[in-house]
């Protein structure tokens, strides 16, 4: 009489492809995966699908018009590469902004933080199987980006920001509606949190999976809230203070052992905390000037009403138009963070007025590293929850 | 407020006095320090700065070529080090030629080593010594040409014939 097991076929390690196309790859990342039976044996992510040169092209654009390629890599927060970048031409020309501006910025990068994070929460949760999810975050996604809007006049790639400022003034319409904002956001975190945060079914998905130690994330680069849920409390915000994070009372939360749970909690308190950061920044505004045209004629940018009602005004917006500006010869990198983790921007300036190389240190390029690593001997399904919880956007990785 | 320990000028400091031979120059400019070193004793700096307690550089944060065409040796890859414990960064420099089959690969020290010198094979040619999985990365494996150098020209694509894998090259669109 024949058993069970004669029935069963031995066919070795079994190879199968995930994606470009695929919904729970985010984009277009290809997997290469070794399974026996179900457990993971290897992993290797493919990238490139949307490789589309960036770095080359900013050396063919004057420093402001490479500040839209930018928010173009990572378009979940434009917000947050425009600072960066901004940020990096600054230090090389020795531009200081004026406070009101330095507030705006972070009031933006960090509304950025949060819609980019409920992106995350809602398209992991539904790779999971929770659908719910994904509606709640998109409802309120929309009031940030309507936010965005209102002030910067597009919703995903607002490029707003400018060498020494930003780009008009403030109006109370913006203030308003953050208002409105922070008033319903927390009840709404509460919210996605009793979908989730204690739910049976969450919990047997994600504790304990996708495990990687403090040690390994920082060998492969991880930075954000990937490496802060392995334990490590790093976070550029506090330890390198740009754009005047250090006025703001905010705390870094970190996990414990690095799991996906642990990653899902982490991005959770930061929304909170970035709900409060803008709190604090809307409740202090400065008053003043939101371009330092004044202090910096040569590399900044005449505020609008100066430029149509005086003649230097008229003048220095056509020289900045026609000729761009030139930052003196040298190397500059400033690091910000990112709703992905530590981006970077490296310049390279040869004194003309497009930058001689553009060099973006993206968080995604250095987490997809690691998937290899993180999804051996776990389950094939558990790498669809590993996969969503490291948060990545080809797009930036890509460049 | 930082303490002294944390200034990267304190981690040169400490590279100069151990490492004096392996440092070729530093630049100092827009408050970050920059070591350029030789390939030669490139392992050796590296290794030194990750295990020595006073400087812990345990992370490679970024790792990119940079192209001078009318220099000898044409690539200048940057390395940046961070260390996570003592909260302060420092850049190595490290110039070759396209050609050079001698250059180290810091995969045995750093697993993020791994895919960003991928990609500085795919942008700049430059392949290096010990790296065990070296192919392209961002650009399909039959891309002809390394598209960051300089001398790679911005308005072109690939041409019909080299979609038919005929005779491979570059048109102007």
């Amino acid at each position: 009489m024949l058993e069970y097991k004669d029935f069963l076929i031995d066919v070795g390690d079994f190879a199968i492809n995930i994606g470009p196309q695929h919904p729970s790859t985010h984009g277009v990342l290809r997997i290469f995966v070794k399974l026996d039976g179900e457990t993971v044996i290897s992993a290797e992510p493919i990238i490139g699908y949307l490789h589309t040169g960036m770095e080359k092209f900013a050396e063919f654009r004057t420093y402001h018009q490479a500040e839209t390629i930018t928010d173009r890599m990572d378009y979940v927060s434009g917000a947050g590469n425009n600072l960066g970048y901004i940020l990096t031409v600054e230090k090389l020309c020795g531009v200081k902004p004026p406070k009101k501006a330095e507030y705006v910025r972070v009031i933006l990068a960090e509304l950025t933080r949060i819609s980019s994070h409920l992106v995350w929460l809602g398209t992991h949760a539904v790779d999971i199987g929770a659908l719910t999810e994904f509606l709640y975050c998109f409802r309120e996604r929309e009031l940030i980006l309507d936010i965005i809007e209102t002030m910067t006049g597009s919703r995903m790639t607002p490029s707003f920001f400018r060498v020494g400022g930003i780009a008009m003034d403030i109006h109370h319409y913006f203030i308003d509606k953050i208002r409105d904002f922070i008033k319903i956001f927390p009840e709404k975190i509460d919210e996605y949190e009793a979908l989730l945060t204690k739910n049976k079914i969450w919990f047997e998905r994600t504790k304990n999976i996708g495990i990687i130690s403090a040690e390994d994330a920082v060998s492969f680069a991880f930075t954000g809230p990937n490496l802060r849920g392995s334990g490590l409390k790093y976070d550029v915000r506090k330890n390198n203070p740009y754009s005047s994070y250090e006025d703001f009372d905010f705390d870094i939360p970190v996990g414990d052992i690095g799991d996906v749970y642990d990653r899902y909690l982490v991005r959770i308190e930061e929304m909170r905390q970035s709900l409060k950061i803008v709190s604090q920044a809307v409740e202090n505004i400065p008053e003043g000037e939101y371009l330092s045209y004044d202090e910096y004629p040569q590399y900044v940018i005449p505020p609008k009403k100066r430029a149509l009602t005086t003649m230097e005004g008229m003048i220095s917006l056509f020289k900045y138009g026609m000729d761009g500006i030139k930052p003196p010869k040298g190397e500059a990198y400033v690091s910000i963070e990112n709703p992905r983790g530590e981006l970077g921007y490296y310049i390279v300036s040869d004194g003309s007025a497009f930058p001689y190389r553009m060099r973006v240190r993206p968080p995604s390029f250095c987490s997809i590293s690691a998937i290899c690593k993180m999804c051996k001997g776990y389950l094939l399904a558990d790498l669809v929850s590993i996969i969503g919880s490291i948060d990545f956007l080809l797009g930036e990785s890509d460049r | 407020m930082k303490s002294k320990n944390m200034d990267p000028f304190f981690a040169l400091s400490v590279i100069k006095d151990v490492m004096q031979k392996n440092i070729i120059s530093t630049d100092t400019s827009n408050d970050e320090v920059r070591i350029t070193t030789a390939k030669e004793n490139l392992i050796e700096l590296v290794k030194f700065m990750k295990e020595d307690l006073r400087l812990n550089f345990d992370m490679l944060s970024d790792l990119f070529g940079v192209d001078y065409p009318k220099s000898s040796e044409r690539i200048e890859i940057i390395y940046n080090f961070y260390s996570t414990k003592n909260n302060f960064r420092l850049f190595v420099k490290c110039h070759s030629k396209i050609d050079e089959t001698e250059y180290p690969s810091l995969t045995s020290v750093y697993d993020s080593a791994n895919w960003f010198e991928r990609e500085i094979y795919d942008m700049f040619g430059l392949k290096f010594k010990g790296h065990q999985d070296l192919k392209r990365i961002l650009n399909p494996d039959d891309w002809e040409g390394h598209p960051l150098l300089k001398d790679y020209p911005l308005r072109k694509r690939p041409s019909v014939e080299s979609l038919n894998y005929d005779t491979p090259g570059l048109v102007d669109i």
